[in-house]
């Protein structure tokens, strides 16, 4: 979209079409093009004199020459990062490596997940070369035939495979199976939520999982799982309010402490960083007492209230934390949602901790984990209400959200509001204000898109609109 | 009426292909048949192949009658009279070198498959175009699971796939008229025994709840972690009436045997569940707002018949009656209560799904795949390098997978492939398998399930 916007911007100022198209080659910024120097553009094959008027209709080539030097300069002392390789590629079974082999030496294209299934039927079953080059040969025919056609409209494809099952889903709210204490935005409300790449999932959850080796002791998860969830004092402790001392006594019950592995000392603490209820507490031996520190009962008041909610342990934003075992390991769910805390915590298996906020997932592991996790949230969720969607159909929506760099939305806000077409944002929504911005601006429309083409009436640029039918009749006695 | 008429060449080349009702088989939401057999067609081939019966030439003519002609095969001779099996004559409609295995609808899941020696005829097999054994029903040949219409449809083109459809639909229109099928109320009958085993059952949920409630206000209810009182009596009091209609359920389903119509219909595929029979039969079971017990109308109570703070079974929507035996006046108010609750959802729905295809069409509609393999817009910025990560058109695809490999090992080497084959073992859904665990299914069998087929006229 930046490349039509800067194409606009130098027809505008009046540059012959030849010279655009050679300065977009390489350029797709006007201030890039400012900043050129003369024997960049000598580069791309302009003459001397289109460099020239480059430079008069653009922008000061002198000012950006010296900033394009300075910034050269400044850039020079590379700062060597040490690289380790986080990825690692499964590596390949015995029997896939004979398949990839064997498909590679005799020119069969067919995708690993294929060569994957197909190896695990073969594993352990002694076939002859030829029948499994046969197999291969079949395969590959197969995949070839299913492979999609060009110029077919991928897009409305996806957009109505994932559309249509929408009006087949509920719109409640669930509570997990084995965790019913933890309620899931599932269904419709759910799918929005994800295509609208919203901040804030309605019921952020995490699912903690603990390092392998530690993971089937209950203990040792049980104290991840208190140290992550919030705990407020009235959760460890009984207040009693001694209304002639006008003081509040602190009773923590030594078993819930226990539990939660937090010591009086602690509590002490905490309770001291409190803004509201600094510098009353003064521990004893087994209570902690915070005075009044002026004579109102209205004081009093607010200091059982500040000393009840305060938070003694726990990840911010963790509302709840519940253990629940899954084959030999425990794993945590909870109710609230902060991944880069969480991850930092001590045995937490950060390979397979997993939060359903998009947007965390984009801030804490970058733009292609949230690509991923859009996919999986979303194919998650249709699965779950028993409908099957194809998930390339999935990928492609996820693709379209992430491909700038940054999550965006599905919608005005997002894709729909910045797409190079005055006439396709007009035809979605606020109509009005978008032609009325084009025609003080003087924007042109090319008419390559869907929405333009109808608006006007011609033939749509996909599928067999993307192509055309060429006939020439015979002439009569013409040469074969 | 309007009337759109060709205007172009072009326009009618492409009508001519866009129009027929074959190339729309197969759904580009999920690579699987969308057009199939339902209702009494279903039930037609159920009866026409379960357990093989045998047709002398009078019934066999009929059935046949308005398939495209065929020569009859070999008859048995039975005491000097023909006879021809079910599966012979489903055989005239399958395509000469049909090679398939597969569990029928009415499989029950058993631990170990039995595979061949099947007692319920749930083990399809079908070899050179000739079914040798098991029952077709909604598995074969039911729209999104039929998996010989699927492999007809993929494998033979659309045509063929068409003219399959027209000759099961014949065939089983011609085997049901010959068999005679109906169904009525006393589909639901059950022995008085079984009533008083249901009674029995239910009568023991709701004193189960009373005394669940009778602890909370004695306050000796073990709260669940993480819940408050009032959630954890909720929890409970749901759990047993959830058990309860399922047990009541399960009274009533031994009584209604696999020679009930009710029953065939509801195992094989073609209308209604078990779900719906056991409420017939049964209990309705808990009604539920919100995925609540009822709890609105009244200041602390449902309705004025009973006391406030009452928290009983009866007294927050539990149904224990059955549609067949009849809603007490209350009962019926609580039913109403959770059916508009349907209707609302339904209303809300509409629009919010509508909104959001709206949106994701405008956002989607000018990708197309370019003929290089990348996805691009129409302004030429590329969204996907390599269309799904592997190219495959999701209509061509096998239920999401580029190739169905079962297929390929079968054809490369016959019948040495059913040793490789892991037949049966996953439960695959596109790439992930489902969680199945993920939900509690109790508030969702408490709504009768919805009519999506025919959207729109509610």
């Amino acid at each position: 979209m930046a490349l039509k916007d800067t194409q606009n911007a130098l027809r505008r100022r009046g540059l012959p079409d030849a010279t655009i198209d050679l300065l977009l080659a390489k350029y797709t910024r006007l201030g890039d093009i400012a900043e050129a120097s003369a024997s960049d553009l000598a580069a791309l094959g302009l003459s001397d004199d289109a460099a020239a008027n480059v430079h008069k209709l653009v922008g000061s080539s002198k000012k950006g020459g010296k900033r394009s030097e300075k910034k050269a300069v400044e850039a020079a002392p590379e700062i060597k990062v040490d690289f380790h390789e986080v990825i690692k590629a499964k590596p390949l079974t015995p029997m896939e490596e004979r398949l990839t082999d064997m498909a590679d030496q005799n020119d069969l294209r067919v995708s690993r997940h294929v060569i994957a299934e197909l190896a695990s039927r073969l594993d352990g079953y002694d076939l002859e070369e030829s029948k499994i080059k046969a197999l291969l040969e079949k395969a590959h025919q197969r995949f070839d035939d299913h492979r999609m056609d060009a110029n077919e409209s991928a897009g409305i494809l996806a957009a109505q495979s994932i559309g249509e099952p929408g009006t087949q889903m509920t719109m409640r709210t669930f509570h997990y199976a084995g965790v019913a204490e933890i309620n899931v935005t599932l269904g419709l409300p759910r799918l929005i939520e994800i295509v609208d790449a919203r901040r804030v999932p309605s019921t952020p959850m995490m699912e903690i999982h603990i390092n392998p080796d530690v993971a089937g002791d209950v203990d040792i998860v049980r104290r991840v799982a208190s140290r992550i969830e919030k705990t407020t004092l009235l959760d460890i402790a009984d207040i009693e309010t001694d209304i002639v001392n006008m003081k509040v006594i602190v009773h923590p019950d030594e078993v819930k402490m226990e539990q939660k592995g937090i010591t009086l000392e602690q509590i002490y603490e905490k309770l001291n960083k409190d803004r509201r209820l600094r510098g009353l507490a003064t521990m004893e031996e087994d209570t902690i007492t915070l005075s009044a520190d002026e004579p109102s009962f209205k004081r009093l008041q607010g200091i059982v209230q500040a000393s009840r909610d305060s938070v003694i342990q726990g990840v911010d934003g963790i509302e709840r934390a519940i253990l629940r075992k899954e084959g030999p390991e425990y794993v945590i769910y909870t109710a609230g949602s902060n991944l880069r805390d969480v991850l930092m915590e001590t045995n937490v298996d950060p390979a397979r901790t997993t939060t359903n906020s998009i947007q965390e997932i984009y801030d804490v592991l970058g733009v292609e984990a949230a690509r991923n996790s859009i996919i999986h949230e979303a194919s998650r969720t249709l699965e779950e209400q028993g409908l099957t969607v194809d998930i390339r159909h999935i990928m492609l929506v996820a693709d379209l959200m992430t491909n700038d760099g940054d999550v965006k939305a599905i919608g005005r806000h997002g894709i729909s509001g910045r797409k190079s077409s005055v006439l396709a944002r007009a035809a979605f929504e606020i109509t009005a204000t978008h032609l009325l911005h084009a025609a003080l601006t003087g924007e042109t429309d090319f008419l390559d898109g869907v929405a333009e083409n109808i608006i006007v009436g011609q033939p749509v640029t996909l599928g067999t609109g993307a192509v055309n039918l060429v006939y020439e009749p015979k002439r009569k006695g013409a040469k074969q | 009426m309007n009337l759109h008429v060709l205007q172009s060449d072009e326009a009618r080349a492409e009508a001519m292909i866009l129009m027929r009702v074959q190339e729309h088989i197969m759904s580009p939401r999920f690579g699987g048949p969308i057009i199939g057999a339902i209702h009494d067609h279903i039930t037609g081939t159920y009866l026409l192949t379960h357990r093989n019966p045998m047709f002398d030439r009078q019934e066999v003519l009929n059935i046949l009658a308005n398939v495209k002609n065929r020569p009859l095969p070999e008859p048995q001779v039975v005491d000097g009279k023909e006879y021809w099996g079910g599966h012979q004559l489903f055989s005239l409609v399958l395509p000469e070198d049909l090679r398939m295995t597969f569990k029928a609808s009415i499989c029950q899941n058993c631990t170990t498959c039995k595979k061949e020696d099947c007692e319920l005829d749930a083990f399809v097999k079908i070899r050179n175009g000739e079914l040798l054994q098991g029952t077709i029903d909604e598995k074969a040949i039911g729209s999104f699971k039929g998996k010989i219409l699927d492999k007809v449809t993929r494998d033979y083109g659309s045509d063929a796939s068409r003219e399959f459809l027209d000759n099961v639909t014949k065939v089983a229109i011609g085997a049901i008229m010959v068999k005679g099928f109906t169904t009525g109320i006393d589909d639901e009958d059950i022995p008085a025994e079984a009533t008083a085993q249901i009674n029995d059952a239910l009568q023991n949920a709701v004193r189960k709840v009373s005394d669940l409630v009778e602890a909370y206000h004695d306050g000796i209810l073990d709260q669940m972690p993480g819940r408050s009182l009032d959630e954890t009596l909720e929890v409970e009091v749901m759990k047993v009436l959830g058990r309860a209609r399922d047990e009541a359920g399960q009274i009533a389903g031994r009584h209604l045997g696999m020679t009930n119509s009710a029953v065939i219909m509801a195992r094989s595929g073609a209308r209604g569940s078990m779900l719906n029979l056991s409420q017939m039969a049964g209990c309705i079971g808990q009604q539920a707002v919100r995925g609540e017990r009822l709890s609105r109308g009244y200041w602390n109570r449902t309705l004025p018949h009973f006391k406030k703070g009452d928290l009983g079974a009866e007294a927050k929507g539990f149904v224990k009656n059955s549609y067949k035996s009849g809603l007490t006046p209350t009962e019926f108010f609580f039913h109403s209560m959770g059916g508009r609750e349907g209707l609302v959802d339904t209303a809300v729905r509409t629009s919010r799904s509508g909104y959001m295809q709206r949106r994701l069409i405008s956002a989607l509609e000018d990708l197309k795949l370019k003929q290089d393999g990348t996805v691009r817009n129409t302004a030429d910025m590329i969204v996907q390098l390599y269309y799904g990560e592997d190219g495959i058109d999701p209509t061509r695809s096998v239920h999401g997978e580029a190739v169905d490999i079962d297929d390929i090992l079968s054809e490369v080497l016959g019948d040495e492939a059913d040793l490789l084959a892991k037949f049966g073992e996953t439960k695959q859904v596109g790439y992930a398998t489902v969680e199945k665990d993920l939900m509690e299914t109790v508030e969702e069998e408490e709504l009768e399930e919805p009519e999506y087929e025919s959207g729109g006229d509610d």
